[in-house]
């Protein structure tokens, strides 16, 4: 420091030590009896004599052992302070200072905490679930080199691969290093416990090698156990039944467990990374895939790993050669083609990594909102406080010390919101996991991520700082006596114009969280009313499973009719009849079907069907409309034309709008089985909600008795709490030993197919309230900053004879021109940015007209009444209250 | 005529504007103030110490013992550059206080300007 301005008076060495203190009061006693001395002096010359001199000028003094002993306070603390030179005494100061301050403005602080709070807790959050859904890589070795080959039906669509294809794959396409295969399917776990009805999930024997898996203990199937047709008795535990079923006890290996009717020994247990391919399968088996079965027979997933040096690009072509001539051989599949997709694509979804993106991106909007609300309040302050550091720049305090006094009281509010930010982050962790725990993959691994929490506290950090060093930097501008001169602090055209970009930037962050959140609701709306084709309300589900081992398929056909009259029998059930494919399972059996009298020569141009088995009661069950001819009977089998029913669309298809009552189907091939349509029912949206629905031939369950099969039960006046321990009691009662699953709401099946375009809409919501509450919070505190600022103006204009109505109008009007623009660039944005969200819409077009009317409508009335209470203040000022203020 | 008390910092004020001619003593400023507003303002002249020591301690004045004009030992003080600058800072907004008080107080003035 050169200038010697600004030099701190020299203190005697003494200060602040014993003698120091000793020396000071000697000092302070002089004074003032140099005072008094000087008094009497005065008072003896204007004829007083010495003593009354003294009498009176010790009453005129008053008390001196008061004063002395103040004086002696005063010093000490010069002392004190002068003692304090060191940085961290200066830095500790500062933090008393900084708190101090916070205290003495606890809006102030609890508004930039809150802010900070949000912004930091929602970005971090954020973050840290798609860190983990997203960006984490796949829990495989080397993920990148993991394929999934999938058949393509002659119409394009995704299919799964025949046992024989599988396993020609595997020796024939080179591009591939290996391949292995998964089929899910249902079984019986007898024991231990309880009989239940489970999915087993039969696995190639290199799966986990081929994905670069251990089992957690154990070991993995042995080649010779997965020979062709001659799977061995041997099962592995996915690790969520061993931890859960098993209490994750070791010992479990080599105990046996029995599916459907067999004894199995466990060998070991998978490690829980294999669950983001598996899902909740609780038991592995062997496949034995079998190259003589039917080639027809599409049911596996397979997953290959890419040979070193292998690209996706290049082994698509080999893939479709390689099935080209199979094929041929063959004569299967023809017309059928390949397809890969990359491990990411089928086991995150581009939908989940789209949507994940774009909450991303929106958890960024907000952080940033936060970090402009909390730089504007700080720019505001930093206004107010020009006067403050230019006195103690002119008491001496040097530039680097009050940028550092700034820096701590920036730093201040940073840590703390960050922090909380943080705390915030880790508590809504739990609560997001839950919100979309049911679709969402990898979403229950998600921890707080270190990364985010990185981002989030640098983003704060910079925000705050760079603002809060404002007012020193104002201050190197300022001439210093200036600025003093007005000890309210001037306000600057360069300070009004940030902080007026600031609310028209943070205006324009709100449309463009508004806008995605508005665009996602209508779409969630959208979603919401499709109709499923069934009756969702008053029905309950529950799996059953009729193994070989204990019936065969005569005695299961007899089975079901006999079941369907006990379930009927309970009170309160109007309805019962089950189907194969549970709904929403993900399942889809799929085969081909001519109209006769119109057969195609080639399989390859069959109309492609999905199908399934289902009993008589089923369509009443499930609240499905019959269009035309009859549901199923419990005599309807392969006599009498083997009947069939058939969606509306099939029949639209197949016979436009002729009646398809009574007409035959080919099943397969052209010589294959002929078929009579009795019936057609509405479609049934049970796949993918909003999907469009499959054609689909429904057959009954005694042309092909079903061993896994799931009852369908319409309630009328009771409750599911009533009705699951009655529909137990009374299988056990007429069926022992006939394993079921849980009774469950078919809403849950429901409520699974729209999971995760809620979980998007709830997400997106939260951010969109804190996000409209910080813009409000934002052009409120600016606009209230304002008229503050103006109070003597606004005073002087009164008592000019202003009319008050016409000064509130000129606050309105200068302030919401700021908002108006923010929201025309934020409307400009928001269209622009939407275009990417149109993935994620179901019949609604990112251009949906009353989403964009209906944020304008919402972020123009928001700042008008942010802008209007703080305007209305402005007319009750009282002009000499003001004044005397100023 | 009512006797005013002197709010702390207005205090200040005065002793900076006291010094405005120079060094002074303790005893000397009291008087000063005293004398020049007509006796109005009344300090109690020892509160006029812990006064004088917090504004040596802010920098705006320093203090050395000298020899007054009774050949007593004082301690005198002079205002520095700070002390300078503070108190045409503090004068100004006082003087624009007084101002806006006086607009409001009477407005005709104002008006006529």
């Amino acid at each position: 420091m050169t200038d010697p301005r600004h030099r701190r008076p020299a203190r005697s060495p003494l200060d602040g030590t014993k003698a120091g203190d000793r020396i000071r009061d000697e000092d302070i006693d002089a004074e003032v009896e140099a005072h008094l001395a000087h008094r009497v002096d005065d008072l003896v010359a204007e004829g007083l004599s010495r003593e009354e001199a003294e009498g009176v000028a010790l009453a005129e003094f008053g008390d001196t052992e008061k004063f002395k002993s103040a004086s002696r306070e005063v010093k000490k603390e010069h002392a004190r302070q002068a003692e304090r030179s060191g940085v961290a005494e200066a830095t500790r100061q500062d933090l008393r200072w900084a708190l101090r301050q916070s205290l003495r403005a606890p809006g102030f602080a609890a508004t930039a905490v809150l802010t900070l709070l949000l912004g930091i807790g929602a970005a971090v959050t954020i973050a840290s679930v798609v860190g983990a859904v997203v960006f984490e890589p796949l829990p495989f070795a080397e993920p990148e080199e993991i394929v999934f080959p999938e058949m393509l039906t002659p119409e394009g669509d995704r299919f799964s691969v025949s046992e024989a294809v599988f396993l020609d794959w595997g020796r024939e396409v080179a591009s591939f290093d290996g391949v292995a295969a998964l089929h899910r399917r249902g079984g019986t776990l007898r024991s231990p416990g309880q009989p239940r009805s489970v999915s087993v999930t039969r696995i190639s024997h290199n799966l986990l090698g081929l994905l670069g898996l251990t089992p957690a203990i154990g070991r993995p199937f042995a080649p010779e156990e997965d020979r062709p047709a001659m799977a061995a008795s041997v099962a592995l535990l996915s690790h969520a039944a061993w931890t859960s079923d098993f209490a994750a006890d070791p010992s479990v290996v080599g105990s046996i467990v029995d599916i459907d009717g067999t004894r199995h020994e466990v060998v070991g247990v998978m490690p829980a990374a294999l669950e983001v391919l598996t899902g909740d399968t609780p038991l592995f088996v062997p496949m034995g895939a079998d190259p003589g079965f039917d080639r027809g027979d599409h049911y596996l997933d397979v997953v290959a790993r890419l040979s070193p040096g292998a690209t996706l690009e290049a082994a698509s072509p080999e893939l479709a050669q390689v099935q080209d001539r199979l094929s041929r051989i063959h004569s299967a599949d023809l017309g059928w083609g390949t397809h890969i997709l990359s491990a990411r694509e089928v086991l995150i979804g581009s939908s989940v990594e789209r949507a994940g993106l774009m909450l991303l991106a929106a958890a960024f909007v907000l952080l940033l909102m936060a970090c402009v609300n909390v730089s504007n309040l700080l720019m505001v302050r930093a206004t107010i406080r020009r006067s403050e550091m230019a006195l103690r720049a002119a008491l001496g305090a040097s530039r680097a010390r009050l940028v550092g006094q700034l820096f701590t009281e920036s730093g201040v509010l940073a840590l703390l919101g960050g922090s909380l930010g943080i705390v915030a982050a880790y508590l809504a962790l739990p609560l997001v996991k839950s919100l979309g725990a049911a679709r969402i993959p990898r979403l229950d691994t998600a921890t707080l991520d270190g990364r985010a929490v990185l981002v989030g506290v640098l983003a704060a950090g910079v925000a705050t700082l760079a603002c809060g060093l404002a007012p020193a930097v104002q201050l190197r501008r300022d001439r210093l006596g200036s600025t003093m001169s007005s000890a309210r602090g001037r306000d600057s055209d360069a300070g009004r114009l940030l902080r007026s970009f600031f609310v028209g930037g943070q205006v324009a962050l709100t449309v463009v969280l508004l806008a995605g959140t508005g665009l996602l609701l209508r779409s969630f709306v959208e979603l919401s009313r499709i109709d499923p084709g069934f009756e969702a309300e008053s029905t309950v589900a529950f799996s059953m499973n009729m193994p070989d081992g204990s019936w065969d398929w005569e005695a299961r056909a007899e089975l079901v009719p006999q079941l369907r009259e006990a379930l009927a029998s309970i009170p309160g059930v109007v309805a019962a009849g089950a189907t194969a494919v549970e709904p929403f399972s993900g399942v889809a059996l799929a085969n081909f079907v001519a109209a006769e009298g119109d057969v195609p020569d080639r399989a390859a141009d069959f109309t492609p069907i999905h199908w399934r088995v289902v009993t008589p009661g089923f369509f009443e069950a499930m609240g499905m409309e019959l269009q035309a001819g009859r549901p199923f009977l419990s005599t309807d089998g392969w006599d009498d034309g083997t009947p069939v029913v058939i969606g509306e669309s099939l029949a639209r298809t197949l016979w436009s709008d002729a009646d398809p009552i009574g007409r035959l189907l080919v099943w397969g091939d052209p010589d294959g089985s002929r078929m009579t349509v009795v019936g057609v029912v509405e479609d049934l949206r049970d796949v993918e909600l909003d999907e469009v629905p499959s054609p689909i031939v429904y057959r009954p369950h005694r042309q092909i008795p079903w061993a896994a099969m799931t009852m369908v039960l319409r309630l009328d006046g009771v409750g599911i709490e009533a009705v699951a321990p009655a529909v137990r009691a009374r299988i056990a009662e007429s069926v022992p030993g006939l394993p079921i699953g849980e009774v469950v709401p078919l809403t849950a099946h429901l409520d699974r197919a729209v999971a995760e375009p809620r979980f998007n809409l709830q997400l997106l919501s939260v951010f969109a309230v804190i996000g409209l509450i910080m813009a409000l919070v934002g052009v409120y505190g600016l606009t209230a900053f304002d008229v503050r600022r103006r109070f003597g103006e606004i005073g002087i204009r009164l008592s000019l004879g202003a009319r008050p109505e016409s000064i509130q109008s000129m606050i309105l009007r200068q302030r919401m021109i700021v908002t108006m623009v923010g929201l025309v660039v934020g409307l400009a944005a928001a269209w622009i940015a939407a275009r990417g969200l149109g993935a994620l819409l179901y019949e609604i077009s990112p251009r949906d007209p009353l989403t964009w009317v209906g944020v304008t409508v919402v972020v123009a009335s928001t700042s008008l009444v942010a802008t209007y209470l703080p305007a209305r203040r402005a007319t009750r000022v009282d002009p000499r209250e003001v004044l005397n203020a100023e | 005529m009512t006797r005013l008390d002197i709010l702390q910092g207005t205090l200040d004020l005065l002793v900076l504007r006291t010094l405005v001619g120079g060094p002074r003593h303790g005893y000397q400023i009291a008087r000063a103030i005293k004398d020049t507003s007509d006796d109005v303002l009344q300090v109690e002249e020892g509160a006029l110490y812990p006064a004088l020591h917090r504004i040596e301690g802010k920098g705006w004045i320093e203090a050395s013992w000298g020899v007054s004009e009774n050949n007593r030992r004082a301690k005198f003080y002079a205002l520095t550059v700070a002390g300078r600058e503070a108190l045409d800072a503090q004068a100004r907004s006082w003087n624009e206080y007084v101002a806006a008080v006086s607009r409001v107080m009477d407005p005709a003035e104002e008006a006529g300007r």
